[in-house]
Parts: structure tokens; sequence; C-alpha cells
């Protein structure tokens, strides 16, 4: 099974940045501060995941994943959401949009590594049987 | 596992020692507000108490979590009602609530 590797994390709060580089310190992590960075930075890496806040300047997170949708190459590629909105109407809304997940500020930075692992687990084994 | 807590606890020690910049500028903002309302600055202090409030909590700082989350609600449902007034009084309570809560 692939291992988790790389992760694009798109979140215009530097504290949060900051936490989520220690919380991860066992992975590649890039950052960006907003939607539109996070679009000219996949077209030079290629993350195994993507975190996603919901609230940025210029694009925010669903803009993001909605324009990501659009583009083939992009249109699979896993994104979790990382967001205080935590009410349940806004959690249906984003997995709707298709993310694979929603977390909640605030969040344990000793278990967002497990928990993105878990995640990534779980869609990596569900993407290989849909290809069986 | 300590280690991590140990770079932890020196971002949070930063991030409140930082804090009343924080509060400077959120101020700043709403006395711009006052004199020229403009949508995008009104957005631009409703995310910027949406981030304190996310921040913060993680951060394990509930009361100025709290406070900045009134904050949000107060703007965002001025935002939500394209109201340009919002209340003077409660927002400059929430404000001196905030800087405070971070002493």
């Amino acid at each position: 099974m692939k291992p988790l590797k790389t992760i694009l994390v798109a979140e215009d709060e530097l504290d949060i940045q900051m936490i989520i580089d220690i919380a991860l310190e066992d992975l590649e992590v890039h950052f960006c501060q907003t939607g539109k960075e996070a679009l000219n930075k996949l077209q030079h890496i290629t993350p195994d995941l993507l975190l996603l806040d919901v609230m940025m300047p210029e694009m925010d997170g669903p803009q993001l994943l909605k324009e990501l949708s659009k583009i083939e190459k992009y249109a699979t590629l896993p994104a979790i959401f990382l967001t205080a909105k935590g009410e349940p109407k806004e959690i249906d809304h984003l997995l709707d949009l298709g993310a694979l997940a929603v977390l909640t500020k605030p969040f344990s930075p000793l278990t967002l590594g497990k928990q993105l692992n878990a995640l990534w687990q779980a869609h990596t084994q569900k993407s290989a049987m849909v290809n069986i | 596992m300590s280690d991590i807590n140990e770079k932890l606890a020196r971002l949070k020690q930063d991030y409140l020692k930082r804090f009343p910049q924080k509060i400077d500028e959120i101020e700043g903002i709403w006395k711009e507000l006052e004199i020229n309302w403009s949508l995008e600055k009104m957005t631009a202090l409703q995310r910027m108490a949406h981030n304190i409030r996310g921040t913060s909590a993680t951060y394990g700082c509930m009361t100025i979590s709290d406070i900045a989350s009134q904050i949000e609600i107060l703007l965002k449902t001025n935002l939500e009602a394209s109201q340009k007034q919002v209340d003077k009084e409660m927002m400059e309570h929430l404000l001196k609530k905030l800087r405070e809560s971070s002493v």
C-alpha cells in the first residue's frame, strides 16, 4: 500500500501552518495561503493529499475544490477540509463538494498525523477496490 | 512526543506575545470601517475573528476563542443581512474583553 508522503496545505493563518508543520513533521508538507496559490503550486508538485482551510482570501477552500474538479488530472486528488466552521450544514456542504473528510478546529496536533493517515489509507483501499 | 509538546508550548507563548498586535490590527480596521464602510474590510475583519477563534482554540485558549467567536457571529450576521451598521457598543465591548482575556 502506498504510504502517505506529501501534503499540500492551503491555510491563511500562519500559526495554524506552524502547528501543522510540527504535527506532520514526518511528512513532506508544502504550504500556501490562498486557493490561487494552491493552484499555482500544483503545477510544480504532486501531493498525495490536500488539506484545505475553508475561509481564505482571494480563493477559499470550497472554490479551490470546485476549480480542481474541472481539471482532469486534479479531479480525483483527495482533499480534506480543516475548518472552524463545524456546523453540520457546513460539513454536509463540504462533503457534497467532494471532500474526503472534514476535520474541525480546534484539532489535536498530537493526533492530526494519525487522522490523516487513517483517512488516506481508507481512501487508497477504496480506490484500489474500485479499480479491480 | 514531549518534543512536540515543547515546540507547541513555545508557539503558544509566542502567539500570546503577538496577540495584542492582532487586536491593534482588528481595532484599526474597525475604526476605518466606522469612517468608511466597505464590504472588503468587513469580510477581512470577519476572517480575522474567525482565524483567532480557530487558532486560539487549537492552542487551548478557550476564553479568547469564545470572544472571537462572538465577534465573528456579530459581523457575519451583519454581512448576511447586508447591514452596514454593526452594533458599535457590542463590538467595542467584545474588543475590550478580547484584549483583557489575552493578558
